[in-house]
């Protein structure tokens, strides 16, 4: 092309952009741009910050977790692969202080602890919270406040672990791993790792958990971990944050899927914006490209032009819509940014690269087949009009444009079951609204007997439009089925996150209860006004033989069970309770209950029975110490690991566990600021052991605040891209309804008809959007929630109210602020617009 | 200049094989102003479109300036177009988003002729728009659209000027007006003029008449 040619291009650009439809299209393109940078941008970010703050939960990316020491050598391999690394040792012991003991947890932890997060910690009582990141030095010790008055001593005073004697410089309020490591039996004591040797209290045996912990990049991880495989032990588990906290990972990993879904979904918008604009761009340009060929440009000609007109156009929506993308994400992430404790990551670009790749993909597949096909206008449209239109091989636009949106999904979310998923959908819906609007005109009974009737005026307008229409009523639907989608799958998210967590979960564990202290523990938090959420009384047994035969001890089930059991590997030991009722959310899907006290029979979890291969009647023997019981399996039951409750794999029948010695457990909810119950709790029943879980359920409710403040704005982003891409369909029709309008006034029609007819017209097509979009929303929902998000379906009959309700307010609204111009506007101005 | 034989045209339509034009022959030099005219339907606008080479007749052939048009793809006879033809229309065919000068410069443009602009003006000048320039379409009159449209066709500076009902929508001054501007610009320039008519004081100006009755050609003055 050489540069008189260009001049002449961007002469006739700037020429062009005066009929508004360039406007349009370079509109649809930067809001497709702008969607697509703003929600990679936050997501991108506000994924970083939420894994970074889940991975405090470790205080490190990863940890090996092993009963026997950590081999010295282990350490050089982190190093050699890039990562810091810390070493920490978790232990119960006696603490003293002056004549006072006390159990107490026990961390020791290297000068490199904590990799990830802070510690809270206090320099006095009641002074305030200061993070810092490390623990106390050689020779120093920080203990739990309520430590200070079960020992009577304060700060500054010594306290003795072991043979060593340590000073106590501060309060630990807080670790980053509390939730992962505080299923410890006792207040925290948090010293330094290089005052372990004298204290002499590990010894080879002693109930110790060694953890090394480290951190750095994703690609120095991985290749520690596949270095680490071959090393590791039996006994040793290597942890992310999905292994030490499996729900609160599910829970992250769903809105993970949520956000790309949204995405997803907001790229389809936006190609749906595009291809609307550009159809109507090229409807534009039929005259326009009539009269240049019948002034003798050839074909090449006219598509050298416009593909030049469009790549300039895409250039220009590149840069805005990336500014403008990146502003957005600054807003949403602005607005999140106080509820996250962590800082965000820096943006990344590969989020620009993505909306540069979105401009392109929809210009290929949604404007260029448009394109294409205005240049085989004829010449001879100037003399008949209807000669020129090309036949417009719709197939093959569907089927670009199909393929385009399939790589745009795909590149988005590179997960192919949302690709097809969405695709298939949209594909079913299309073909079902042009079904449906082809029997509605030519099924539907004329009503044009009575011309002055507003419905009869507003279905006389959807006929004569009826391709149109038909076209309408799709995108319609696409996008309220789209934003339906998202909000059912945010109601189902926020609902399932709530339930994990309801207000007041019990988030203290008190275990060790003997059978005679148990009225005097309920007494006492009736006293206090706490309620606790049923006493188990329960025995730590071993599962010695199944049907006779003997099972050697790691054949046992790993300790996984109850929210609040400690993950304690040292005893491959179950624990067992009875009760006379199956408890509450315990599914029974085999075997019956046992109706009245028959010893002997005894109930299992389905996962437990499973993995040991045991069926209804089967016996099993339990032991512990020299008592063993044998009991046979009744029924199979189903548990809701989502909750935070004392779960049993294994319920006796009433009467079968008399040979052990019972002790029981129980959980109750203490409203944050009351910690100093415990002491008193702990001063009349010196022998139980209480686990706080308080601070664990803290961090999930927050983390899960976040995320739903994610899936919030993201939603929000998304429904604004919607009412753009409406408004861009609406738009598209207004010509048409200029000149009826026009022609209708100048027939003498009042304007309040008109206005009655326009609305009952968008009104019925919003609400048919709306009653299909419910059907394909339900459809949609169930499959992503049992494909992507691993959760339930559900159905919700009041969609299909809320659905064309929705549908038709938002139309109606959109559409009579688009089209409120041709009402007002004199036939004479409209059609003298029209004539030239 | 334009020689047609045996030139037919024939769509298929519900009614079964509708036959628009039938069996024309005709030759017309370089210069000469032909009007053709016949009743409304007869086929005038199609007869246009054939020569012009904006249409394929279903069968016959069609010569323009020495090149064989019916021969031709619609690229070739787009490149004929851009050097020998030029068009008034009979709904004028200006494009709204222009202005009247912008309309004008378009056929120089994508000629690439030189100064494009002053070959606009120029011709605009000569229609009697000199002060309109700068308006849309849409704020001219009828007849002032007309003209712009006569500007236009005669600023791509081609040889041939075909015309369909360059009067049709006129008033009889303005349409006087325009028709003088036709003619004076036939003779400045040497255009070969061919245009429909079914006004008589128009098709009267012109050297020759051909008269259009369904289809076929029942008259030629030139060959009484
Ligand atoms: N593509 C077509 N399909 C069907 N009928 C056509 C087509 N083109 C032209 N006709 C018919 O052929 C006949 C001649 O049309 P044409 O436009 O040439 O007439 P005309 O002489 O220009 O009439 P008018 O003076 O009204 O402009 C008309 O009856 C028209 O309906
Ligand atoms: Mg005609």
């Amino acid at each position: 092309m050489n540069s008189k040619q260009l001049a002449l291009t961007f002469r006739l650009l700037g020429r062009d952009w005066r009929g508004g439809e360039l406007g349009l299209l370079l509109a649809a393109l930067v809001v497709a741009v702008t969607i697509v940078v703003a929600i990679a941008l936050f997501v991108d970010r506000i994924q970083g910050a939420i894994l970074g703050e889940s991975n405090q939960f470790l205080a490190a990316d990863r940890l090996i977790r092993s009963n026997v020491a950590i081999p010295t050598h282990w350490a050089d391999i982190a190093q050699s692969n890039d990562l810091r690394h810390a070493e920490v040792l978790n232990f119960p012991t006696m603490a003293m202080a002056g004549d006072q003991l006390r159990l107490v947890a026990v961390k020791a932890a290297s000068n490199e602890y904590p990799l990830l997060g802070q510690v809270t910690f206090l320099s006095a009582p009641g002074g305030r919270d200061q993070l810092v990141s490390g623990g106390p030095a050689a020779g120093e010790v920080w203990v739990s406040p309520r430590l200070l008055p079960l020992l009577e001593v304060d700060i500054g005073e010594p306290l003795m672990i072991g043979e060593v004697e340590l000073t106590i410089t501060g309060l630990v309020v807080r670790e980053p791993d509390a939730g992962f490591s505080a299923f410890a039996y006792g207040p925290r004591v948090l010293m330094n790792l290089d005052d372990i040797a004298q204290s002499g209290v590990v010894q080879p045996g002693s109930r110790v958990q060694h953890n090394l912990l480290v951190s750095g990049s994703a690609d120095a991880l991985s290749s520690w971990e596949a270095a680490m495989r071959e090393q590791l032990r039996p006994d040793d588990q290597l942890m992310g944050v999905k292994e030490a906290q499996p729900r609160l990972a599910q829970s992250i990993d769903r809105a993970e899927r949520f956000l790309l879904l949204a995405g997803a979904m907001g790229v389809v918008l936006a190609g749906v914006a595009i291809a609307i604009a550009s159809r109507r761009y090229t409807e534009r340009h039929y005259d326009y490209v009539g009269v240049l060929k019948s002034l003798g440009a050839t074909s090449n000609k006219i598509l050298s032009l416009y593909l030049s007109h469009l790549i300039i156009l895409c250039f220009i929506a590149v840069f805005t819509g990336s500014i403008l993308g990146w502003f957005l994400h600054w807003v949403a992430v602005d607005s999140v940014r106080g509820l996250l404790l962590v800082d965000l990551p820096e943006p990344g670009y590969a989020a620009l690269v993505l909306g540069a790749a979105t401009a392109g993909i929809s210009f290929l597949a949604f404007a260029c087949p448009a394109l294409l096909h205005l240049q085989k206008v004829a010449p001879m449209r100037v003399l008949r009009r209807e000669l020129g239109t090309p036949d417009f091989n719709s197939r093959l636009v569907l089927w670009v444009g199909m393929g385009g949106l399939l790589a745009l999904i795909y590149l988005y979310s590179s997960s192919l079951v949302i690709t097809v998923s969405l695709l298939l959908v949209i594909g079913l819906l299309g073909a079902l609204v042009m079904g449906l609007t082809w029997c509605l005109i030519r099924i539907a009974p004329g009503l044009d007997g009575r011309a002055a009737n507003a419905w009869a005026l507003a279905l006389a307008a959807i006929r004569r439009r009826s391709r149109h229409s038909a076209l309408q009523v799709f995108v319609f639907t696409v996008v309220i089925l789209l934003v339906l989608v998202l909000a059912l799958l945010r109601n189902a998210l926020l609902e399932e996150w709530r339930l994990q967590i309801p207000p007041e979960t019990p988030n203290h564990f008190v275990l060790n209860i003997s059978p005679y202290e148990v009225d005097g523990f309920v007494d006492l938090l009736q006293q206090h006004g706490y309620e606790h959420a049923g006493i188990y009384p329960t025995a730590r047994v071993r599962m010695s033989a199944h049907n006779g035969q003997p099972l050697r001890r790691q054949d046992g089930p790993a300790s996984q069970e109850g929210a609040a059991a400690p993950s304690d590997q040292a005893g491959r030991s179950i624990n067992i309770t009875w009760s006379e009722q199956l408890p509450e959310d315990n599914l029974l899907i085999d075997g019956q209950w046992w109706d009245d006290a028959e010893p002997g029979g005894v109930s299992l979890e389905e996962e437990f029975a499973t993995r040991y291969g045991i069926k209804i009647g089967d016996r099993l023997r339990f032991s512990l110490a020299d008592a063993s019981v044998e009991l046979q399996v009744r029924n199979i039951r189903q548990l809701d690991w989502e909750r935070m409750r004392p779960n049993f794999f294994v319920i006796a029948s009433p009467g079968s566990l008399e040979a052990f010695d019972l002790v029981s457990m129980t959980s109750f909810y203490l409203p944050p600021g009351n910690k100093a119950f415990l002491n008193t709790l702990l001063r009349e029943l010196p022998t139980v052991s209480i686990i706080e879980m308080d601070r664990v359920i803290e961090q999930v409710t927050r983390i899960i605040d976040q995320v739903s403040m994610a899936v919030e704005l993201v939603l929000l982003l998304i429904a604004l891209a919607a009412a753009i891409v409406l408004l861009a369909s609406i738009q598209t029709s207004m010509d048409e309804r200029f000149r009826d309008n026009a022609i209708l006034k100048t027939l003498g029609a009042r304007l309040g008809l008109l206005r009655q007819a326009m609305r009952l017209e968008f009104a019925f097509l919003g609400a048919m959007a709306g009653l299909l979009a419910a059907g394909g929303a339900e459809l949609v929902a169930a499959l992503l929630q049992t494909r992507i998000l691993d959760m339930q379906p559900q159905f919700h009959p009041w969609l299909f109210l809320v659905g064309p309700a929705m549908g038709a307010v938002i139309v109606t609204l959109i559409g009579l602020a688009v089209a409120r111009r041709s009402l007002s506007a004199t036939p004479m101005t409209v059609l003298r617009q029209l004539s030239s | 200049m334009i020689i047609a034989s045996q030139l037919c045209k024939t769509v298929d339509s519900h009614e079964g094989r509708l036959h628009i034009l039938q069996d024309i022959n005709l030759r017309i030099e370089a210069g000469e102003a032909v009007a053709i005219v016949g009743a409304s339907g007869s086929g005038k606008t199609t007869l246009l479109s054939l020569l012009a080479g904006l249409d394929l007749p279903s069968s016959g052939s069609i010569q323009l300036a020495g090149e064989e048009i019916t021969s031709l793809n619609e690229d070739q006879r787009a490149e004929v177009r851009a050097r020998y033809v030029g068009f008034v229309f009979q709904s004028f065919q200006l494009l709204p988003s222009l202005t009247a000068l912008e309309n004008v410069m378009l056929p120089a443009e994508l000629k690439g002729l030189e100064q494009p602009r002053q070959i606009a003006e120029q011709f605009l000048e000569r229609v009697g728009l000199a002060e309109r320039v700068r308006h849309y379409p849409r704020q001219l009159s009828g007849g002032e659209q007309q003209r712009v449209a006569i500007a236009r066709a005669f600023a791509g500076q081609a040889p041939i000027l075909f015309a369909d009902e360059p009067t049709g929508n006129l008033d009889t001054h303005t349409g006087a007006i325009i028709i003088d501007l036709l003619f004076a610009l036939n003779r400045e320039q040497g255009t070969t003029l061919v245009l429909v008519t079914h006004e008589q004081r128009l098709a009267q100006r012109c050297a020759r008449q051909l008269e259009l009755s369904a289809g076929r050609l029942v008259k030629d003055s030139a060959q009484p």
